[in-house]
């Protein structure tokens, strides 16, 4: 455990970056908010900006006011983890942190997955099911922007056949304990395979314009 | 503590931290291990892929800056906020008021805990027969709520402590939380509940 005196140390010579985040947000549980209070200030600080661009890449800029409000509140639990004496988040953060804001963001994004369905019906023909999937981490910046709208325009369930089926999920298996898009979220063979063509031709469709 | 007694967020949290990706392996391996998990389990993984995707699409912008700036002045904000002193925790004369300072509702500490949110609202209006509420509930709720073990068995109905304050309360009811509210025991909730399935109720009646 780093005393204060190291801490400015850090903070003063610019090495922040290289120290791992656990370790920052014990820090801040840990110092003496009174004594050291403007220290704590600053690491609380740089670890929301951490956290902030972490979850910035994670969240679309197409959310509502630009998924700015889902990063907030989710920064939000972890200023609590930080604050508050006994939080049942706080031992969860000092092992993974990242891993524990993904779990806070999962909880953004399940109660803005309910609220914001607007579907799109679209004509699906049967051929686009066999072309290439682009790589979306090669796309232009241009292509990126429009899949990125076209993710968070279609009902939440196709988005979601369409995540898994770039994770590598198949739309549909036949082993009892098989995982699919279809068992993962619930829907018969036809509707899981129906999406996925969907999701499909829209965005080759999209990527050609 | 034993795997069975784990709550959602632990059973996540490790799903999240022990693989790197959401893939169908690890959903399979995670599902059969926590089946009574298993719909969170799988929700966890088609968010967590979508973060992924998304990772995949966003590029940097210039707004980045922006929302850095806010983050940083929230937190400095939050910080000044917690030198405020709040009401002590362990002022709470009932379940009902302990739900209520840790920030929770019912329905919250029912998914935590994987189990219809009717039967933890039972329990904390005190219509639950204390001594047939299992430890491993009694546990869990204890975590969720930062209390000890003993001051929640204390507050269940026909508990030492409830008892001893619906005495001393001034002729006041305190909370629910007496003896002759208590109607059902908590295997008779559970049975009761809508909304639970095969594998969660397997655990409460038969494990916990």
């Amino acid at each position: 455990m780093r005393n204060p005196d190291e801490w400015d140390r850090i903070l003063g010579s610019g090495l922040l970056p290289s120290v791992r985040p656990e370790e920052i947000f014990v820090a801040c549980r840990t110092l003496d908010r009174h004594a050291d209070g403007k220290l704590v200030g600053e690491l609380m600080a740089a670890l929301a900006e951490i956290g902030a661009r972490y979850l910035r890449k994670r969240v679309s800029a197409n959310k509502p006011n630009g998924g700015t409000d889902i990063i907030h509140a989710t920064l939000g639990k972890l200023q609590d983890a930080i604050l508050i004496h006994e939080h049942p988040d706080a031992a969860g953060y000092a092992i993974g942190f990242f891993a524990k804001l993904d779990l806070r963001l999962l909880d953004q994004l399940r109660k803005t997955t309910k609220c914001s369905s607007r579907e799109r019906p679209v004509e699906v023909d049967e051929e686009g099911q066999e072309l290439e999937f682009p790589d979306l981490a090669a796309a232009t910046p241009e292509q990126a922007m429009v899949l990125d709208e076209l993710l968070q325009d279609v009902d939440p369930r196709k988005r979601h056949a369409l995540v898994l089926t770039i994770a590598g999920y198949p739309a549909y298996t036949d082993r009892p304990d098989g995982v699919s898009i279809a068992s993962m979220l619930g829907v018969s063979r036809k509707t899981a395979e129906t999406w996925v063509r969907e999701m499909r031709k829209l965005v080759l469709e999209r990527i050609k314009e | 503590m034993t795997t069975n007694m784990e709550l959602l967020e632990d059973v996540l949290f490790a799903f999240r931290c022990k693989n790197e990706r959401p893939s169908i392996d690890a959903v399979l391996d995670w599902t059969s291990r926590y089946p009574r998990f298993a719909n969170e389990i799988r929700e966890a993984a088609v968010l967590w892929a979508e973060m992924e995707t998304q990772e995949d699409l966003n590029r940097p912008s210039p707004d980045d800056e922006r929302l850095v700036a806010e983050a940083r002045s929230a937190a400095l904000s939050a910080l000044h906020r917690a030198s405020v002193p709040r009401p002590h925790a362990a002022e709470a004369r009932s379940l009902a008021e302990a739900v209520r300072h840790a920030g929770v509702t019912a329905a919250e500490l029912a998914r935590q805990m994987s189990l219809p949110a009717s039967v933890v609202s039972q329990v904390v209006r005190g219509k639950i027969m204390g001594a047939t509420i299992p430890e491993t509930f009694t546990r869990m709720l204890a975590r969720l709520l930062g209390r000890e073990i003993e001051w929640v068995r204390g507050h269940y109905p026909g508990g030492v402590i409830a008892a001893y304050s619906a005495v001393s309360g001034n002729g006041q009811t305190i909370g629910v939380s007496t003896s002759n509210s208590a109607e059902l025991t908590f295997q008779e909730s559970v049975m009761d509940a809508n909304g639970i399935d095969e594998a969660q109720r397997r655990f409460w009646l038969e494990e916990a």
